[in-house]
């Protein structure tokens, strides 16, 4: 009986401290970043030239990056942006002929295996580990998880990778 | 007296005037022509079985068929004329290649494999022959029965036997059983007998008198089955109104009912469904309503096979197909305009419905006056007036709320609402983007843990690489000290190779200065 009592107090205070913890250091997340973050397409390709999409969230709401530079996004992403920050005239404030490009969320990326020569820079390159294949052998891209960056084109020799359209 | 099963809002609808001829099956001859549509994507290996110019058998698949998507068959014999493949239509859903048959109107089958005894077979067996025979749900949502019934074995404990056409002047299903009750009744065990169900609940609309009788007089003394009879009020047929009148329970959007343990037939999927187990067909042929809403005479049940143009069908029966006329598939509530008459009949297609284009009766959209009728006639229990509003205002957060994705598109509310706003026009674009945020949303979710996979890889990689470096610079270091006693070695062997060499060079200096002398 006696134990269970001692117990019982005892994780008392554990929880009553840990509660305290709790309201003393909160987990600091803006919520502001957080609303750009899940506007993003996710798919930590890189080529807005940060390491990731929170990375970017982050520097267009603390260092006022420009918001076109999302090239998975496309001109969709820039006004969905622009009306989360309350930026008016998008179109004047930037290039006219960088907000006119085109999402390409919707699409992946097709190996054309023959042409492979399996040197495997495009699955070391491939942000969500959509490309499977070890060195010397065939690649090949699952569909269902490629994000469609395109990132990995830019890194093959034989110019082996097409974007198909789905 | 029997308790008669009801369900909340609805709309009671005088039934048409009913001929007694729309009861007997009329058929069709074969047109010359046979349009088979097959969908096809680049990620499905749904992949053709027959060329440009090859002779086939009635009955004969067509197509190998997916894991989501069923053969299709060869409605009669004759050979290929033509394959077209249209891969541009960017529409996911559409079908993208077009199969033109021939027919010589012989209709020589293939070798049909009939089956007697079909509890000899196991589950699994009869459920592949279901999917070559290429059955799919006939009333209305095209779902492979295959999967269907893969998915219920071990989990649903009752049968619900779909035989209601709320749609005022559809009668195919009404027509279908009373000449065939005994084979959908034999098809009603198979089924039960695949899924090990313990209840069949065969579910009939309350003016169809004389079919209630006649079943229940087959079914009497078998305990199996059970007549449930249910108002006769539209919409009654969609699967959730169904379960929500008979045992009360809703199903919420991206449930199945089968999760509930209900499995739900139409009666022509369970026709279908004896017809290709004990007699070996494949789904070929359908019972279609035609109705003339100008011409009621018109109004009869045929025999179709699937693949027939519309232009066909339309033309044998005399109904000039200008512009005057607007021919619908679907019945008066639920219905899709057919634009392209070259379209053939589908599996899907149940009713077709004619009527006269009233140009001068246009009408005219008024605002919302807040009346409230609709949201008392939803079955569904949804406020189609308040998802009118955030539709126009395009507030998907709030039509999330409202859960617009459990509306069954059945025109309802359109139909009752005074200021004639068509209501479901706006819910189906709502509903579309509704549907594209949460794939979206899915994507987003997939690609964002796909990428900490990655890291955590990564990270994963880097520790056993620096792991392994400690080993290997260990073996460096060995190598190293190895080499540098080589290296002191041979240095031992130069110093005392160069200190010979000095002495020789010592040596011969003497004998030359000897030689000097
Ligand atoms: S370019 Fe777009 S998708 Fe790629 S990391 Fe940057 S924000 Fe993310
Ligand atoms: S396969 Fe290529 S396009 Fe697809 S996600 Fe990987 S790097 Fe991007
Ligand atoms: S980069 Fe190109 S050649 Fe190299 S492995 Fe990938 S697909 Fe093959
Ligand atoms: S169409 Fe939708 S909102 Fe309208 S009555 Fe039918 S289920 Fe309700």
């Amino acid at each position: 009986m006696t134990v269970i009592l001692i117990f019982s107090i005892l994780s008392l205070f554990l929880g009553i401290i840990l509660s305290y913890i709790k309201y003393s250091f909160p987990i600091k997340k803006n919520s502001v970043v957080v609303a750009v973050d899940n506007l993003l397409p996710q798919s930590q390709c890189a080529q807005c030239g940060y390491s990731g999409c929170y990375p970017y969230a982050k520097a267009i709401v603390k260092d006022s990056e420009n918001i076109n530079k999302c090239i998975p996004g496309g001109s969709d992403l820039t006004f969905k942006i622009a009306k989360v920050l309350n930026i008016e005239n998008v179109e004047k404030s930037l290039d006219s002929s960088a907000t006119k490009n085109e999402k390409k969320i919707y699409t992946t990326v097709l190996i054309d295996e023959k042409n492979c020569v399996g040197c495997s820079k495009c699955a070391s390159f491939c942000p969500v580990d959509a490309i499977i294949g070890s060195p010397n052998f065939m690649h090949t891209v699952l569909q269902k998880f490629c994000t469609g960056c395109n990132i990995c084109l830019l890194h093959c020799p034989t110019n082996c990778i097409k974007i198909i359209k789905e | 007296m029997k308790k008669k099963y009801n369900f909340k809002g609805g709309i009671q609808c005088i039934s048409i005037k009913k001929d007694p001829r729309e009861y007997f099956l009329n058929y069709l001859p074969d047109p010359e022509k046979f349009f088979i549509y097959i969908k096809y994507s680049h990620f499905k290996k749904n992949r053709l079985r027959v060329k440009v110019g090859q002779e086939v058998l009635c009955g004969q698949p067509l197509t190998f068929g997916d894991d989501l998507i069923v053969p299709v068959h060869s409605p009669t014999s004759g050979w290929i004329k033509n394959i077209y493949f249209n891969p541009k239509s960017s529409d996911k859903n559409q079908e993208k290649i077009k199969i033109v048959i021939l027919s010589n109107h012989l209709n020589k089958w293939i070798r049909l494999k009939t089956i007697k005894n079909y509890k000899t077979y196991t589950p699994q067996s009869l459920i592949k022959i279901i999917y070559q025979s290429g059955i799919v749900g006939l009333g209305g949502a095209q779902f492979p029965s295959s999967k269907k019934l893969t998915l219920s074995i071990n989990k649903v404990h009752t049968l619900i036997v779909n035989g209601i056409e709320s749609e005022p002047c559809m009668t195919a299903d009404y027509c279908l059983m009373q000449n065939y009750i005994n084979e959908i009744l034999i098809g009603c065990k198979i089924v039960a007998w695949i899924s090990k169900v313990k209840d069949i609940l065969i579910v009939i609309q309350e003016d169809k008198t004389e079919l209630i009788l006649k079943i229940q007089k087959i079914i009497e003394n078998k305990q199996l089955f059970k007549l449930c009879i249910i108002r006769k009020k539209y919409p009654g047929g969609s699967s959730k109104i169904l379960i929500k009148s008979l045992t009360g329970k809703e199903i919420p959007y991206g449930k199945h009912s089968i999760d509930m343990g209900y499995l739900v037939f139409n009666v022509a999927t369970i026709y279908a469904i004896k017809r290709s187990i004990i007699n070996g067909e494949p789904l070929i042929k359908r019972i279609v309503t035609l109705y003339n809403k100008d011409k009621n005479i018109l109004s009869k049940n045929f025999w179709v096979k699937i693949g027939t143009p519309i232009h066909f069908f339309l033309n044998y029966l005399k109904i000039d197909s200008n512009l005057n006329t607007l021919i619908y598939s679907g019945g008066v509530f639920m219905r899709y305009l057919i634009v392209n008459l070259n379209y053939s009949i589908q599996k899907n297609m149940n009713c077709i419905y004619v009527k006269k284009n009233k140009k001068n009766k246009k009408k005219i959209e008024y605002p919302c006056i807040n009346c409230g009728y609709c949201v008392h006639a939803c079955p569904v229990n949804l406020l189609p007036q308040e998802m009118f509003l955030y539709c126009k205002n395009s507030d998907n957060q709030k039509l999330k709320q409202l859960n617009i994705l459990d509306c069954i598109e059945c025109t309802v509310c359109e139909k009752v609402c005074p200021s004639n706003i068509p209501l479901v026009k706006y819910f189906r674009i709502g509903k579309k983007i509704q549907k594209n945020i949460d794939i979206e949303n899915d994507r987003k979710k997939l690609f964002s843990s796909l990428f900490r996979k990655r890291e955590k890889r990564l990270l994963i990689e880097k520790k056993i690489f620096y792991s392994k470096d400690q080993i290997s610079n260990i073996k460096k270091l060995d190598i190293f000290s190895r080499t540098q006693e080589k290296e002191e070695n041979n240095s031992i062997n130069q110093k005392i190779i160069e200190k010979s060499l000095r002495k020789e060079m010592l040596k011969e200096a003497i004998k030359r200065a000897k030689l000097k002398r």
